[in-house]
């Protein structure tokens, strides 16, 4: 059965989207990433034009982590101290993100960016977490894991302004992590994504927070950026399908549920977070080859909106 | 344009044809195509009569119909890879002028056997007339691929077609064609040309038109929608947060 998306005008099955939206529920909450670095591609494989997919997603997006939130708000695992100079900081990134997204467009450098940032963004967190959760899992659990000083933690530990964040059992510079903000909403405006993927990992390995919090905090930081996000696209660019939103939203729910329950009965184990490391190296090699390959047609016709 | 080469036509019928023997008489159904929420392509019949003036001697070749469906004008843009180093990278976007959003024509007999150059020419029948009178916004020097491009492109999104046998007679003077409109069709009007023809030559031309278009929900939405964004922002931003505290609701531990 297929059903009409009024705005994006094409109809698409109904099962397929549902499934969609439940296997990115899934993912949001068993690691607090909101999944759109998975969902937008899809949407756009699907043949769904890239603006509104990426406005749609953001919808979603804001539903699927709301449970998540509330659920870590009553478990105070959400260190509010860093999501306030976090947001301050995405805020400087967003906007500063949205210009340089704008200069790369008319300069046509726009393609080589996106396909080679997702390849490497994802790619290198996706290798990090391989490589991380390869060895944990290869020294047991009898051997405790030492958090090892490399040569980035040394470095961000000597920025200035450190500060304690006890809910996150971590010391970081407020610099560092205003720039943290900075930096990964910079690559969410240009990718059209989230940046729950970088941002989680980054506290986790670089600024050894709890996990827990960690997971935490970055999911109230998607759903405060998302919720913006998905206003921002519905009202200047009408490129929020309501009834796309809908269906991936409640397959999203009925997800995120399973993916709190998996978690909470299994733990944030290093077996999670290697299937989370494949997910992410699948889709960069996705965009990789895609870049690599000869396609089999070189040109591509689109229809733009209706004249008026 | 296109209004002025009809009238262009008129005169040259007009002065082919002292007296007009055949006239025609063409009823599509349906006339209003409403998309609904479970809309997945739909069917347009194109119902013909040719009324003959008796007092003319009849014509000893047989007639021949063709039928030229137009869709609502769209913008549209051509974008071409280029290899970059080892990368495929999308390097130039060209606008097109004048895309003929949806055309498909249905003829009774192959169309070389019963028009002639000048006309297929001038009505854009065939797939190579229409990627030829495509205008593109920019110079071009390598014209001869786009318009292949243009061509292939437009015929496997099934925006254009040209079904030749697909007008059928009963009897001398009735004849019917079926037009099947995809899912991704362009919603607005349509204009359907319908010409009799014979011995190559056109007797008479008819111009109806139906229009494909959302009704109830779906078009209240779309008004809506570009009539107040902001409270459409709103409400969509509120309906995603409140379907996500519906999750928490519904499947919280307690």
């Amino acid at each position: 059965m297929t059903v009409y998306l009024p705005l994006i005008e094409m109809s698409l099955p109904l099962g397929l989207l549902l499934l969609l939206g439940a296997g990115v529920g899934i993912l949001s909450g068993l690691f607090g990433v909101g999944g759109g670095f998975l969902l937008t591609p899809v949407l756009i494989l699907l043949g769904v034009p890239p603006v509104m997919a990426v406005g749609t997603v953001s919808a979603h997006i804001v539903a699927s982590t709301v449970p998540g939130v509330i659920a870590h708000w009553k478990k105070r695992t959400i260190d509010m101290d860093m999501i306030k100079p976090l947001f301050l900081g995405g805020l400087v990134g967003t906007l500063f993100g949205l210009h340089v997204f704008q200069w790369l467009r008319t300069n046509r450098l726009l393609d080589v960016v996106v396909v080679g940032g997702y390849v490497f963004f994802l790619g290198l967190v996706g290798i990090m977490m391989l490589v991380e959760s390869l060895r944990a899992l290869w020294k047991a659990s009898h051997e405790p894991s030492r958090p090892q000083r490399g040569f980035f933690r040394q470095w961000i530990a000597r920025w200035p302004l450190q500060r304690a964040f006890p809910l996150s059992r971590t010391t970081a510079s407020l610099l560092f992590i205003l720039s943290l903000g900075a930096f990964v909403s910079f690559v969410g405006a240009i990718l059209g994504l989230g940046g729950g993927f970088l941002l989680m990992p980054l506290l986790i390995y670089a600024l050894s927070a709890s996990p827990v919090v960690a997971v935490g905090t970055t999911t109230t930081l998607v759903l405060m950026s998302m919720t913006a996000a998905t206003f921002f696209h519905a009202a200047s660019h009408k490129s929020v399908d309501v009834v796309l939103a809908f269906i991936l939203m409640v397959g999203g729910i009925l997800g995120a549920s399973l993916g709190a329950r998996l978690q909470r009965s299994l733990g944030m184990g290093q077996g999670f977070r290697l299937v989370l490391a494949c997910l992410l190296l699948l889709v960069a090699f996705r965009f990789g080859s895609q870049a690599f390959i000869t396609p089999t047609d070189l040109f591509e016709l689109r229809l733009l909106e209706i004249l008026r | 344009m296109i209004r002025l080469r009809w009238l262009a036509f008129g005169f040259l019928m007009a002065a082919i044809l002292p007296a007009k023997a055949e006239t025609l008489v063409v009823k599509l159904a349906p006339q209003v195509i409403a998309i609904t929420s479970t809309f997945s392509g739909s069917e347009v019949s194109v119902f013909g009569a040719i009324d003959r003036d008796f007092q003319v001697a009849s014509r000893p070749g047989q007639y021949d119909v063709i039928v030229a469906v137009k869709g609502p004008p769209r913008r549209a843009v051509l974008s071409q890879r280029v290899a970059w180093g080892p990368l495929w990278l999308t390097d130039r976007e060209v606008p097109l002028l004048g895309y003929p959003s949806f055309t498909h024509i249905l003829s009774s007999r192959s169309l070389e056997t019963i028009t002639t150059s000048p006309l297929r020419e001038k009505m854009r029948l065939g797939l190579d007339q229409m990627a030829n009178q495509t205008d593109f916004s920019l110079a071009v020097s390598d014209e001869v691929a786009l318009r292949d491009a243009l061509r292939r492109l437009s015929v496997g999104k099934g925006l254009w077609g040209v079904s030749e046998n697909a007008v059928g007679f009963f009897g001398q003077n009735l004849f019917h064609a079926r037009l099947m409109l995809p899912s991704n069709a362009p919603t607005g009007s349509y204009t359907v040309e319908t010409v009799l023809l014979a011995d190559g030559l056109p007797l008479a031309v008819d111009k109806q038109q139906f229009l494909l278009n959302k009704v109830g929900v779906d078009q209240a939405l779309e008004q809506f929608v570009s009539n107040k964004p902001i409270l459409y922002a709103v409400i969509v931003t509120a309906l995603a947060l409140s379907m996500g505290w519906l999750g928490y609701a519904l499947f919280r531990r307690d």
